[in-house]
């Protein structure tokens, strides 16, 4: 049997059906195996280990009465701490939020309870879900397992961590220019934005309310399309949330699939590094290879989407922190303080000329999607930098092409492509049209299956 | 040339908008930050003027910006 720790949801609920395993005793290999490697991680602002192993027994007591919930029954899951958890803190990895506990569970932490989740604990992020690694903060930043010298991504930086270092097999996370993808990226796990409203929103501290969405990350594609499933759903109390059936996995492989590959993206918008550029390379061919009809595609270039990502995302952003900014400024990190003070010199007009742009940019995904059943494009244009290194990470973090679909909602969904010479994973994205992360989930499942990709050494430490 | 307005060189331009900027902030009730984190204010005053500077600009005078979002063509 595989170790405990590198089971996939999947084979968790297999075990827990036939008895080889409880959920007390998966939850306690995990609570042992964070306590060893957390402190090389730091994945975690904290473990709820107590309310965890009582939740764990109560599933396992279910589990020896012959109720199996579902899928999700009995399974850890890590939230990022901008997410609230009844009775748990929610920092948002920030000097203002500290001491700052939930009054009760967020949309998404209810349904995941409902389906017999264990909420394991609160996990690490950028400062407010925004910025990159910081030093100036109450809490350290995560590592990237692959190696605890580069940086994990972001902003969902401990999800992406914890996962790859298997702390957890399950987790959430957010994503408003690319905060879920990214770390799937750098950590070669991973992770999907679902399209815009289908996860409700209710009960996440906000960065930009047009740009959030909360999304699913995991190990293997089919494991997050279970959380996925367990998370998504219509919420009256959430303004953006949209009524859609939710999604349902089906087993469509890549024969005959249509994939717009958006080589501009990285070949002249944005140059990536070689490496990265010769996975993108790669995955396309292997595509091809397994039946798919790989073209070409053309967007708007990425310094567009950048710049209507950046105006919406400073100006709503300004509007929710204004008021600590005036009395509290040297509370935040110093990253977060000056990019969140951009928005208060973005005027008005710059505001709705981004939202009008952001029509247009719609538009032009939605007819390239008229065409194909999935764009291909690059995610991180460089493999993680080392974390101390300031300049390094500065440059690279805006190197990337996650933020077009934060601008227009359309599901994506970033995962592993293959390793750097260096030993850091490299990474592909696939973009599906509106409520089609079923197609998503299934062309990254297929996409496992035929790239033979490596795990982390982390994972297969004991 | 006594009597005529002068172009202000670069420099003094510069200086010129580092003061507006710092006015800008003081009307936005950022006395503090600018006290205490003057680079950063400035920084972000130029970050903003870069994402202006690069907004695609639209011909269209009917296009819309509402819905701010919802998944699909404005229609």
């Amino acid at each position: 049997m595989k170790p405990l720790h590198s089971l996939g949801v999947a084979e968790i609920g297999a075990a827990y059906r036939d008895g080889t395993i409880t959920p007390p005793r998966l939850l306690r290999h995990l609570l042992d195996r964070i306590e060893r490697l957390n402190p090389r991680v730091h994945a975690f602002i904290q473990v709820d280990a107590e309310a965890a192993m009582l939740a764990a027994e109560a599933a396992g007591a279910e589990f020896a009465r012959g109720r199996a919930r579902g899928p999700l029954h009995g399974i850890p899951v890590g939230i990022k701490d901008i997410i609230d958890v009844a009775g748990l803190p929610t920092t948002c990895h920030s000097r203002i939020l500290l001491g700052n506990v939930a009054a009760a569970d967020a949309a998404v932490v209810a349904r995941l309870r409902a389906a017999g989740a264990i909420i394991i604990g609160k996990l690490s992020t950028h400062e407010f879900a925004l910025g990159g690694p910081a030093f100036d903060l109450p809490f350290p930043p995560a590592r990237n397992p692959w190696n605890t010298d580069h940086h994990p991504g972001g902003s969902s930086s401990g999800s992406g961590a914890g996962l790859a270092a298997g702390l957890f097999p399950l987790a959430l996370g957010t994503d408003t220019g690319g905060s879920v993808r990214n770390p799937a990226s750098q950590c070669g796990i991973v992770g999907l934005k679902p399209t815009y409203g289908l996860v409700s929103r209710r009960g996440v501290f906000p960065l930009a309310f047009t740009l959030d969405h909360v999304g699913p990350m995991a190990r293997r594609a089919q494991d997050a399309a279970l959380l996925l499933q367990a998370i998504a759903g219509h919420d009256a109390l959430d303004p953006g949330s949209v009524p859609a059936p939710p999604p349902r996995a089906t087993s469509a492989g890549i024969a005959g699939l249509r994939v717009g590959f958006v080589r501009h993206f990285h070949e002249t918008d944005m140059p990536a590094d070689s490496e990265v550029a010769s996975a993108l390379e790669q995955a396309a061919a292997l595509l091809s290879a397994e039946g798919a009809i790989v073209r070409d595609v053309t967007l708007p270039s990425l310094n567009d989407f950048a710049a209507v990502n950046r105006a919406i995302l400073h100006a709503e952003a300004y509007a929710i922190h204004a008021p600590w900014l005036r009395d509290r400024p040297g509370d935040y990190a110093q990253l977060t303080r000056s990019s969140l003070l951009t928005g208060a010199f973005l005027t008005a007009d710059d505001y709705i000329q981004a939202q009008r742009a952001r029509g247009w940019m719609i538009e032009r995904v939605e007819r390239a999607l008229g065409e194909v059943d999935v764009l291909l494009t690059a995610s991180s244009m460089d493999p993680p930098a080392r974390i101390e290194d300031a300049a390094e990470v500065a440059r690279t973090y805006p190197r990337q092409a996650r933020t077009p679909f934060n601008v227009t909602g359309h599901p994506a969904l970033a995962m592993m492509a293959g390793l750097s010479n260096g030993g850091l994973p490299l990474s592909v994205q696939f973009v599906a049209g509106y409520f089609q992360e079923a197609r998503l989930l299934d062309v990254a499942a297929a996409f496992e299956r035929v790239a033979e990709l490596p795990s982390c050494r982390m994972l297969e430490e004991d | 040339m006594a009597g005529t307005m002068q172009s202000p060189t670069l420099h003094e331009a510069t200086r010129m908008e580092t003061s507006l900027t710092e006015a800008l902030a003081r009307s936005l009730g950022l006395e503090k930050a600018l006290a205490a984190h003057r680079d950063d204010v400035l920084a972000a005053a130029s970050r903003a003027e870069t994402i202006r500077a690069n907004l695609p600009q639209l011909r269209d005078p009917a296009a819309e910006p509402f819905p701010p979002m919802c998944p699909g063509p404005r229609r």
